[in-house]
């Protein structure tokens, strides 16, 4: 049914309801004024007794009216009737996007009470009576501030046309925005879309939402065997944190544990490594992420984590952490007075150099001396060197000087020959060596490290010349030479590996 | 790429990498005729053009089955190139009496012949470029000789003139002067040369 005979059959019925129940109380037929099609609006009290009564009745009567939906509740005003409608602003909206909900906004105040606004659309072009009333809705934050979505299904068209209409509680009214035979009209275009252009080529940052948390973490570096160990840490972020987590290992292990970590209010986070895991020297690093996932922020790294000693329960009180903001911080023999060991052996092996049993002294955080003894089979020999670790990571780059001799050797054990002469010269092998070679030395230079090393050598080495005289003489041709031949000279440089372990005990 | 160039990076030290064995000193000292056998070189004083040792316009130097005279050795993954350059080349008279030196001798060449003579009256060495000088003695410049005749070497190779086969040079001397006054002579001929072995690698 179309709406506008809706209410006027609504109003009759009131109307003669209302003179059958009082015929002191006359019916309040539709406005003159109204705007045909408009909802029904509150009628205008009488200055006489019972009117409220009437009133009451009235709005009962209209409250089972199919319009009741878009007829709120009146409630008795006790301010006096001013006579004047409500004063209404709106805001023209002169343009819509088609397909798209469209606001319409409008302010309307009065002293008795605002009833309404109602906004009154319809297509452009269409008739009077094809508007479609929408009651405005009440900001819950400015009062007389209303507004109203006029759904996508309407706003698919080429334009539209409104009007809003207001009223006090009083009855008195309509004021209006508009009017049923002047409009606002409201045009709608289509959204405009960005076409993709062969424009010449740009570069699009694309910036991540959010970022990672700020970590501030106060980094231990002592803990007592068999103890739990707390992990504090404040991570702070504008857009949240989540994923917080210590990481830890054992020093000398290669994958990390994850622990989480709990908020403990604010921005303070915490975990407790359990005390099963306080058998031995700990490595650790904190991270979090933003709740988009940016991050890992950390304080300490994987290849740069936190030393944390494991000590014996002893009087002795843990160290007072020190602050430390994340990625700031380097570890260094300096750092912990406590575990600077200076003195250690050294056992290694490789080719072509063979093996070596030294002592190792480091009077420098970053130099290590080396002396000891080489074997390689052919025999025994000295060496001695220097070791430069510009670094205590986990993993630590190396540069290796190292010089030696071999003092006594048989390469019989190597080389088949039968020539006696021949025999007798390599059975008389010495040599004397030279390395330079970088290398990965992995887990604590303070402890135990493992190394591998890669590089050059250089080999020098004197033959006797009796012992080659005897071998020429032994393969001369002709009773009537004699070969006499001077001390030869053997060098040699060559690739050389070698890997091996460092284990710092004093 | 990246890795690619540290990798270069790292190997490039590698490129260098060589074996090598040198003696600055490896003589060989040759009689003429032999240790204990008669002398065999004409002498009395007369002119020289070519030294004939007994009979022959050349004679044979037999290195042996040496292990490193080889122009290239295999070893392994890598060659052994060897050079043996000669330093110096000399004539030590060991006939006694008077007379047996080479004080008369004006200029001497030791050459490598490209093969034995026939005869008498054949010169491997007639054509100047068939055989490359080893070593040169001038009494102009390089004063007079005795028992002892040096000959300067000119850093000739050697081993690329040793048979491989036969492990033998040939070996022809030219002179000018005078020659020792006994009426045969006999003399240990030695060449002094510097032995380079080296295999570089990869």
């Amino acid at each position: 049914m179309d709406l506008r005979k809706l209410f006027v059959v609504a109003g009759a019925c009131l109307f003669v309801g209302a003179g059958a129940m009082a015929q002191t109380d006359a019916g309040t037929p539709a406005q003159p004024g109204a705007a045909p099609g408009a909802p029904a609006k509150p009628s205008k009290k009488k200055k006489k007794n019972g009117t409220k009564k009437s009133s009451k009745k009235s709005r009962k009567k209209k409250s089972s009216t199919p319009a009741s939906g878009q007829m709120p509740a009146l409630e008795p005003q006790g301010a006096p009737d001013d006579g004047e409608p409500p004063q209404l602003t709106h805001q023209l909206v002169a343009a819509g996007i088609r397909g798209k909900p469209l606001t319409i906004a409008a302010h309307a105040i009065d002293a008795n009470g605002v009833f309404g606004p109602i906004l009154s659309v319809r297509k452009q072009g269409l008739g009077a009576g094809d508007y479609v009333p929408i009651k405005m809705v009440p900001s819950k934050i400015v009062p007389g501030d209303y507004s109203v979505d006029v759904s996508s299904a309407l706003t698919n068209v080429d334009a539209l046309e409104y009007y809003i209409e207001a009223w006090d509680i009083a009855g008195n009214g309509p004021a209006r925005a508009g009017s049923p035979d002047q409009p606002i009209v409201v045009t709608l275009e289509e959204e405009k879309k960005v076409a993709a252009t062969p424009a010449l080529p740009t570069t699009v940052t694309i910036k991540p939402k959010g970022a990672p948390p700020a970590i501030t973490h106060a980094a231990l570096t002592q803990a007592l065997k068999g103890k739990p160990v707390e992990i504090n840490a404040r991570l702070v972020g504008d857009t949240g944190v989540q994923g917080a987590a210590v990481m830890f290992r054992h020093a000398g292990e290669r994958e990390y544990k994850l622990l989480p970590m709990g908020n403990i209010g604010a921005d303070d986070y915490t975990a407790t490594i359990p005390a099963a895991m306080t058998t031995s020297d700990l490595e650790y690093y904190v991270e979090a992420f933003d709740q988009y996932g940016n991050g890992p922020a950390r304080s300490g790294a994987p290849n740069v984590p936190y030393a944390l000693r494991v000590m014996d329960p002893s009087p002795a009180a843990v160290a007072v952490p020190a602050p430390v903001s994340s990625g700031s911080r380097k570890r260094t023999l300096d750092d912990d007075e406590g575990s600077q060991t200076i003195i250690g052996l050294g056992i290694d092996g490789g080719a072509p150099g063979g093996g070596g049993l030294t002592l190792l002294v480091r009077p420098l955080w970053w130099l290590r001396l080396n002396g000891g003894l080489a074997y390689n089979v052919v025999g025994f020999g000295f060496r001695g060197g220097i070791t430069l670790a510009p670094a205590d990571w986990a993993v630590t780059p190396t540069l290796n000087l190292d010089a030696g001799r071999y003092l006594s050797g048989d390469m019989n054990k190597f080389v088949t020959v039968s020539d006696p002469s021949e025999r007798a010269l390599l059975s008389r092998t010495t040599y004397t060596f030279a390395t330079a070679q970088l290398g990965l030395e992995f887990g604590s230079q303070r402890r135990f490290s493992f190394y591998l090393r890669g590089g050059i050598t250089y080999v020098y080495s004197r033959l006797s010349g009796a012992d080659i005289t005897a071998i020429a003489a032994s393969h001369n041709g002709d009773p009537n030479n004699t070969f006499t031949v001077g001390d030869a000279k053997i060098s040699a440089i060559a690739p050389c590996a070698s890997l091996g372990f460092n284990i710092f005990v004093y | 790429m990246r890795n690619l160039k540290t990798i270069a990076l790292l190997l490039l030290p590698l490129l260098g990498c060589f074996a090598q064995l040198e003696d600055q000193s490896v003589t060989i000292k040759h009689s003429l005729c032999g240790a204990s056998g008669p002398d065999c070189v004409p002498g009395s004083g007369a002119s020289l053009t070519i030294v004939q040792v007994s009979g022959s316009n050349t004679f044979t130097v037999n290195f042996g089955d040496q292990p490193l005279f080889k122009p290239s050795t295999a070893l392994g993954p890598a060659t052994l190139n060897t050079s043996l350059l000669i330093n110096q080349a000399a004539f030590d008279m060991t006939t006694t009496g008077s007379g047996a030196d080479f004080s008369g001798v004006n200029t001497a060449q030791v050459l490598a012949a490209p093969r034995q003579s026939t005869g008498p009256g054949d010169d491997p060495c007639a054509t100047p470029a068939n055989c490359p000088v080893l070593a040169a003695y001038n009494k102009a410049t390089d004063g007079a000789a005795t028992r002892h005749l040096a000959l300067k070497g000119n850093g000739s190779d050697i081993v690329k003139l040793i048979d491989q086969t036969t492990h033998q040079i040939i070996i022809e001397i030219t002179a000018s002067g005078t020659a020792p006054t006994p009426a045969l002579w006999n003399a240990d001929v030695s060449m002094d040369m510097g032995l380079n072995s080296r295999a570089n690698f990869p």
